[in-house]
Order: structure tokens, then sequence, then C-alpha cells
């Protein structure tokens, strides 16, 4: 397996760089599928009963779990084997990647058919988990290093992919469920069968063709003017010792709780806000036109991964998070309002720009800790800030659904009306995030004298 | 003209193969988002 090994990967001289962002995006791609995990969701609520959900067929709540486990097995993932990456290079990582994300599909797969819901758990929750940290790490560090003139455009690709990664896994699960589907079987098992060797192959595209740039190495088609230059290399365990990698936290954090907190909510959200009662019968959002409305926050997702994160090496990455927080703070507090005027326009206006925000606060990050703590465990350091996109997803929503429920039940405020709040509340963790990002500054300045 | 070289057809082999499955994802979601607009059921 020596063609896994780290002095196997290195470049030859005169190697395209452009060949490195396809293997990135293989690997991204595939593991952005957990984005799209809900759409097994009714199948494996009714394995049994198959037309209903009959008693012993596994409840939501159940089968909820096996997407929080993933994404607290992704930051755990990442944050435990960032230095491993580092040490043994992205291809292993990718490898193993690939052989986690996939094997946890089969294992999944005989869950279904035997109807053990620990096997899940353990598959596509833990085993998966594992396979996500990896392959989302292993790729952008390796980007990183290929691009020191356009890192954020880089990154950007890669992240960019792993918003994709959904969009193709959504229609194609429910594609694959439909031709395996027969009277008798959901044909959940057989999919999840199929799109462990699907994913193994295209990840191992990514496997094969990931190249590292030899040391010292600078790309031929730039100035070395044009190249930024990072701050000090740091390794993982000296940067998380400084406070700039808690403010950058914070940062994340709070950008990604603002975002998929409403996230989740989208579709109900229009729905209550336009509703028949609000707007009257003909100007109602159906079902079909909320579904669109997610669609297009995905789209907007996406995009905004490649867009913000490219802006970045142009205006710096602290003014892009700056743009992030005062934009989607004034936009979360005008979102009410457009409910309140009827403006529909206006009200899918806001939220496309927020959640291109959204993804681009996960796409600029590992630029901003680029230029924090260079090159040298970007990976491993990226892996640790993760956590903070872990401790989002499980917070967020929980915060948006229980703030909901409270105002409906205990205060018996109108379903159209419960959301300004939390609105308001959204707004108010990106005006915390802006003070973090207000208070990062470079690290030569105190840092420098110690070193 | 030209031939390509072997590196560069890689290149866009590679591309293609990445950008396939990507620009039939955002097509499907594009589809759907239509809806909003009353363009698609």
């Amino acid at each position: 397996m020596s063609f896994l090994d780290k002095s196997n990967t290195i470049a030859a001289p005169g190697y395209n760089r452009w060949r490195v962002p396809p293997a990135a995006l293989a690997i991204h791609l595939c593991i952005g599928q957990i984005y799209a995990y809900s759409v097994f969701n009714k199948p494996l609520s009714q394995l049994m009963g198959i037309t209903k959900p009959v008693e012993g067929d596994w409840s939501l709540v159940q089968i909820g779990y096996i997407f929080s486990i993933a994404l607290f097995c992704l930051g755990a993932s990442a944050a435990v084997f960032g230095r491993w990456l580092e040490r043994v290079g992205p291809r292993k990582a990718m490898f193993v990647s690939a052989l986690c994300f996939s094997g946890g599909f089969f294992l999944s797969g005989l869950g279904v058919w035997w109807h053990q819901i620990w096997l899940l758990y353990l598959g596509n929750g833990v085993l998966g988990g594992i396979g996500l940290g990896l392959g989302y790490i292993s790729p952008v560090s390796t980007l990183i290093k290929w691009f020191p003139d356009r890192p954020g455009m880089a990154t950007g690709m890669a992240i960019m992919g792993f918003g994709g990664g959904a969009m193709v896994a959504a229609p194609l699960s429910i594609r694959l469920m439909e031709f395996f589907q027969t009277p008798d079987s959901m044909g959940v098992a057989e999919t999840f069968l199929a799109l462990g060797v699907l994913y193994l192959a295209y990840m191992l595209f990514g496997v094969f063709t990931i190249r590292i740039p030899p040391e010292g190495w600078q790309p031929s088609d730039i100035s070395t003017q044009t190249a930024q230059k990072p701050s000090l290399g740091l390794d993982a365990d000296a940067a998380i010792r400084t406070p700039q990698f808690y403010l950058l936290f914070a940062v994340l954090m709070l950008n990604v709780s603002a975002g998929i907190g409403v996230l989740g909510q989208a579709s109900v959200m229009i729905q209550e806000m336009f509703s028949e009662k609000v707007l009257g019968p003909n100007r109602a959002v159906s079902a079909v036109a909320a579904g669109g409305f997610v669609g297009l926050l995905s789209l907007f997702n996406m995009a905004g991964r490649f867009f913000w994160s490219s802006l970045s090496d142009k205006i710096g990455r602290k003014n892009t998070y700056t743009i992030f927080f005062l934009l989607g703070t004034a936009l979360y507090i005008l979102i009410p309002l457009t409910g309140r005027m009827g403006n529909i326009v206006l009200f899918v206006g806001a939220f496309c720009l927020i959640m291109s925000m959204y993804g681009g606060g996960f796409a600029t990050i590992p630029a901003y800790l680029r230029d924090m703590f260079g090159t040298k465990e970007v990976g491993a350091i990226h892996g640790r800030l993760l956590l903070a996109w872990s401790m989002a997803a499980l917070l967020g929503p929980q915060l948006v659904n229980n703030i909901r429920a409270y105002q409906i039940e205990t205060l018996h405020i109108p379903a159209a009306e419960a959301y300004s709040s939390t609105m308001y509340l959204m707004a108010g963790l990106l005006a915390l995030g802006f003070i973090c990002n207000w208070l990062i500054k470079p690290l030569q300045e105190n840092k420098q004298s110690q070193v | 003209m030209k031939k390509p070289s072997r590196v560069s057809i890689i290149l866009w082999l590679s591309w293609v193969f990445v950008g396939i499955p990507t620009l039939w994802g955002i097509w499907q979601t594009l589809y759907k988002a239509l809806a909003l607009f009353g363009v698609t059921k």
C-alpha cells in the first residue's frame, strides 16, 4: 500500500495544479450527501408497513439520531485525526475516508435488511461521520498549499462541492429507491448498497488523482508578489492556545448557527408567513412552491461558497466576515417586516442572500485559518475548528424549534408571527459574531515576541 | 493546429468527470426551485 504514502503523492515537476480541484470535488460531492439524508426519513419510518408506519417501525426521532451522530462524528474525527492527516498526507486520509463513508452505507444496508437501527447508527452515523470528517479536511488543506495566490477561491471550489453533493444525492437516492422498490420492500437497503458502491468508486478517483506540492513549491504562472503570504506557521497545538483560534471558533459557530437554524424551517416558515390567512387564497404559498424555495436556498448556499470565498481573496477574510455579520443582521431584522408587508419577493431575496453568506462562511474559514496560522498544519487546525460546526448543527435547530414552540404553545402567538423573535435572535447571534470577528487581530502582534 | 497534450486531456476529463454530476444536481434543484415561481409543478 506504499501507493498511499505521502512520499508517493508528491507531484512531479511541471504538474498542472488545476488537476487537484477535481480530486477534491470528487470527495466533497460524495460526502455532501449527508445534507440530503432526510430523503430517507419517510422510507425508513415505514420499512415494515410499506404504505404507512406500523408498530415496530422506527420513529422519525430514532431516525433523526443518525444525522446527529454523523455530524458529531464529523467534527470529532476532523479534530482527532487532523494531525494524523498532516503526517500521512491527503491520499491515505482520503482512502480511509472513502472506506468509512462507503462502508457506512454497506453496514446501514444490512441494518435495514435485518431491521436493526443500531447498525445504521454505527454505519451512516459513526463510520459515515468519520468518513465525512476526514474527507472534508483532507482536500481543503491540500488545495490551500496548491493555491497560495488564491486560497479562498481554491477551498471555495471544494466546499462548494459539499453543498452540491446534497443536490446530487437527493434526486439520485429518490430515483434509486423508486427503481428498487417492490410491493414488499421500500428499496432502501438496495439503494444504500448501490450508493456505497457509487461513492466508493467516485471517491477513489479523488484518492488516485490527489497530489501534494513539493516543499517550497510556488506556482509558475504567478509572480511571487501576488502570492498571499501567510503569517507564522503554527502547529495545531500551538494554534489552539491562541485567542485568535477561539475567536474564529466563535465566528464560525455563530455564522453557522444563524443559518442552519432557519434552513431546516424554511419550508414551513414561508408557508406560515405567507399563508391563506395572511395573503388570501390566490397568493398563498403552496407546499410545492415552498419546496421550490428550499431548492433555491440550496443553490444560493452552494454558489455563495464559491463567490464569497473568491471575493475574500480580493477584500480579505476579516472584511468578508464583516459583510456577513452586518448584512446578515440587517436582513434578519428586515425579514419579519417583509412578512407583515406581504412582500414575498423581498422575503425570498433576503433569505437567498443569507444562505449565500451561510455557505460563504464555511468556505472562507480555511483561508482565514491559513492567513492566521500558516499552512504548516492548517488541516489539523481546520479539523479542530469544525467542532464549531458540529455544535452549531446540534444547537441551532434546537434553538429555533424550541423558541417557536414556546411562542405558539405557551404564549399563543399566531404561527405567522412566531418567527419574528427567532429572526431577531438570529440577528443577535450575527451581531455577536461581528464583535468576535472585529476582535481578531493578526497573530504577529502578540505572538512574534514569543517565537 | 497544436495537438492537445496528454496532461491537458486528463485535466479536461477530470473536470468533466466531476462536472457532469454537479450540473445534473444543479439542474434538478433549479427545476424544483422553479416551482416557487409557478413555472414547474
